[in-house]
């Protein structure tokens, strides 16, 4: 749960979808506080989970995660 | 006034929905029933083996057998139920667990010299289960600060 230096669009991609974190979160198969976390750039997902988020939302998973430069 | 309890009174309905959530997921029923078939076999055996094994017997050593089988049952358990959890709780495990256990290690190793030195009680065996404990309630908590 360490701040980490990568920025995400997840809160935007999973509200253009109408979806509540609970609702994402049982899609990817994970817990909703793990969903809340990655939003807030407080836990960066594993390379499957990020695999996951981007078949989802069909990105590319540069489209939602993004490494920040500072 | 009124809008901070009521503030109040909805996060703590909602923090115990979510913590009631998380226990009665499939996953941690099924842990829990067998964290406590191991831990009423690890009581029977050391109740059996105290009764059986007379005091300073010259075997006492295979007493270590049948109580080391329940150790390695309830850890193999308990390793089960961290590789099934969603990655960050298991993240957010490993490294508390991995603090307790060093912790517990070097608070273990240095007591000795600490009692050497101001004549501190003699350390009995079974602390380090109550430090390991003590060690991972810290570490859960500075988890829980990190996070928030």
């Amino acid at each position: 749960m360490v701040e980490g230096a990568m920025k995400n669009r997840l809160r935007e991609l999973r509200a253009a979808k109408q979806w509540s974190q609970s609702d994402l979160a049982d899609k990817l198969d994970v817990s909703r506080q793990t969903v809340n976390a990655i939003e807030t750039e407080k836990y960066d997902p594993s390379l499957p989970l990020a695999f996951k988020m981007a078949r989802l939302f069909k990105l590319p998973i540069e489209g939602i995660f993004e490494l920040d430069k500072d | 006034m009124k809008w901070t309890l009521k503030y109040t009174k909805q996060m703590i309905i909602g923090r115990s929905r979510e913590v009631i959530s998380l226990f009665s997921q499939r996953w941690a029923l099924k842990y829990a029933m067998r964290m406590i078939i191991g831990l009423i076999v690890y009581a029977v055996v050391l109740l059996t083996v105290c009764h059986w094994f007379p005091e300073k017997s010259p075997q006492h050593w295979l007493v270590l057998f049948p109580v080391l089988a329940a150790i390695i049952y309830i850890a193999a358990t308990i390793l089960r139920a961290i590789s099934d959890m969603d990655e960050m709780w298991r993240k957010g495990v490993t490294e508390t667990f991995a603090f307790s256990a060093i912790a517990t290690a070097f608070t273990c190793f240095g007591y000795r010299f600490v009692r050497e030195a101001v004549g501190a009680p003699e350390f009995h065996a079974e602390w380090a289960f109550y430090l390991m404990w003590a060690y991972y309630g810290i570490g859960a908590v500075a988890q829980w600060l990190r996070g928030r």
